[in-house]
């Protein structure tokens, strides 16, 4: 569906490294700290900006080659940008209808009703949620085949992202569809992506299942007596603490059968993105 | 492309105080001043512009940025502008125009319609001379930026108008007899003339826009 094999891109003081793969079917996250590379890899994609290096394949295309029906079949959230403010929906409506051939109307009105969007109003007007809200239902509404979703739930209420998720999981119920999503609440991802990647300093750092990152990844804490003594073969990144160290795994088991005395914490995303960025190898 | 026209034209929706402000100065240079030339002129240079505030609230909070992840070709949405600019133009000449007709016959003037063939080939140069330099200006500049730029290059216009005046004076060049054989004498011919150069002039501005779409980044 989408794949990208060490694109390029160097800007002063930052170079995007980065190679992923979005399968057919897969919700895939991209996580990392602001600044990371998350939306310059998006813009990548969309070819809103000329790379220096690699490959990008959407659809098998270069997202240069892509064609108005194959963008017809690509759903966008973008952290930093969105609808022409001075528009209202109502005013949008005929837009969406004229540019995508799949768009469903009833559905998006339907849908902006249920999340209070108001339709006469000018969207520069909106609260940040409200823009979320009515980009994700814009890009689930014509019924397209990928979704690039840049910090989606960016702004929103723990109500309003259950039910953006909701929607998102609703539109993953469809055969042959993938999502690219990214956002900086660990928890959104943890729930709804089938794999993770984690950037850092705009190369990909880490790559996995989510259920293998829930499953067998671990943050061992110890004393600095135990650190010495510890085999390391499985430890991915060590941080040093007032304590002793903390250390991620990513076979939780072993350590548990070989180390009872260790304190094993089941790590959550957030934690994992700490100790794969500020962690020592 | 027509996707983009709708837009446009619902963007316009929110100029209520523009067009309000259109009509009174219409209705001051028309019927108080009876200023036929100024009026005309002025009212198709406030719409070819339009084009121009279309851009900027595309541009509004990054707002080009996404608009390029929908299925738009880059290509479409500047000859989409430019279609837009001469449309609105032709709309804002041809509504002046009226204007100033029926203004001069309901004052029992009767129409000058050799001064307005005139004032109609000078709306034509304008219009489309206006399209044709800010449209790329504000393309690769975005909004911000390309005020000055605007400024900068119209300003280097005038120098090179009066530049030119001036040295037609020096070799003794009869300037005001050049223009009154095109406009008076020629005037069929001029603005034919006009017409062709100015066609030409946005021609080639289009293809720039195009070309500095293709190479901007988002």
């Amino acid at each position: 569906m989408l794949k990208l094999e060490n694109v390029k891109k160097q800007y002063q003081g930052f170079e995007l490294d980065c190679s992923l793969e979005v399968k057919s079917g897969f919700v895939t996250g991209l996580v990392g700290k602001n600044g990371a590379g998350k939306s310059t890899a998006f813009k990548a994609i969309l070819g809103l900006i000329h790379t220096d290096g690699g490959t990008i394949q959407v659809f098998g295309k270069r997202p240069e080659e892509l064609d108005i029906k194959d963008k017809e079949k690509i759903g966008v959230v973008l952290a930093d940008s969105g609808f022409s403010g001075y528009l209202t929906i109502k005013e949008l409506l005929p837009v969406l209808g004229r540019l995508y051939s799949g768009f469903r109307r009833e559905e998006f009105l339907r849908k902006c009703e249920e999340f209070e969007l108001p339709l006469n109003k000018k969207m520069k007007e909106f609260s940040t949620g409200m823009k979320r809200k009515l980009q994700v239902l814009a890009a689930v509404s014509h019924e397209a085949r990928l979704l690039i979703l840049d910090e989606p739930t960016a702004g929103l209420d723990v109500v309003a992202r259950d039910e953006l998720l909701g929607l998102l999981r609703e539109y993953m119920e469809t055969e042959g569809r993938s999502v690219l999503i990214s956002s900086h609440i660990s928890g959104d991802l943890e729930g709804f992506c089938d794999d993770i990647y984690m950037i850092d300093d705009g190369k990909i750092v880490l790559h996995e299942e989510t259920d293998v990152l829930l499953s067998d990844y671990a943050l061992l804490k110890m004393t600095d007596e135990q650190y010495h003594v510890l085999d390391k073969s499985y430890i991915l990144r060590h941080k040093k603490e007032d304590f002793g160290y903390s250390c991620l795994t990513s076979q939780k088991r072993f350590y548990q059968e070989n180390y009872p005395e260790l304190v094993i914490e089941r790590g959550n995303i957030d934690e994992l993105i700490m100790m794969m960025i500020r962690g020592e190898k | 492309m027509k996707a983009m026209m709708i837009k446009d034209f619902n963007l316009l929706k929110g100029q209520k105080q523009f067009f309000g402000a259109i009509v009174i100065i219409l209705i001051l240079f028309t019927v108080v001043q009876d200023n036929l030339s100024f009026c005309i002129s002025y009212v198709t240079i406030m719409f070819s512009i339009l084009t121009i505030t279309t851009m900027s609230y595309d541009d509004y909070e990054n707002g080009m940025c996404y608009l390029m992840t929908m299925p738009i070709r880059r290509r479409d949405y500047v000859v989409e502008k430019y279609i837009f600019g001469i449309a609105a133009s032709i709309f804002g000449f041809a509504g002046a125009s009226v204007f100033a007709v029926l203004s001069s016959y309901l004052k029992g003037d009767g129409f000058p319609w050799e001064e307005w063939k005139g004032i109609a080939a000078a709306c034509i140069f304008l219009m489309m001379a206006v399209l044709a330099v800010t449209t790329p200006i504000q393309l690769k500049f975005g909004s911000e930026k390309s005020r000055m730029a605007i400024m900068g290059v119209y300003g280097v216009g005038c120098l090179c108008v009066y530049g030119a005046v001036k040295a037609a004076e020096a070799c003794k060049i009869d300037i005001d007899r050049i223009i009154e054989s095109a406009f008076v004498n020629n005037l069929t011919t001029t603005i034919w003339g006009i017409t062709i150069a100015s066609m030409m002039l946005l021609g080639i501005s289009c293809l720039i826009s195009v070309y500095i779409l293709e190479k901007r980044e988002f």
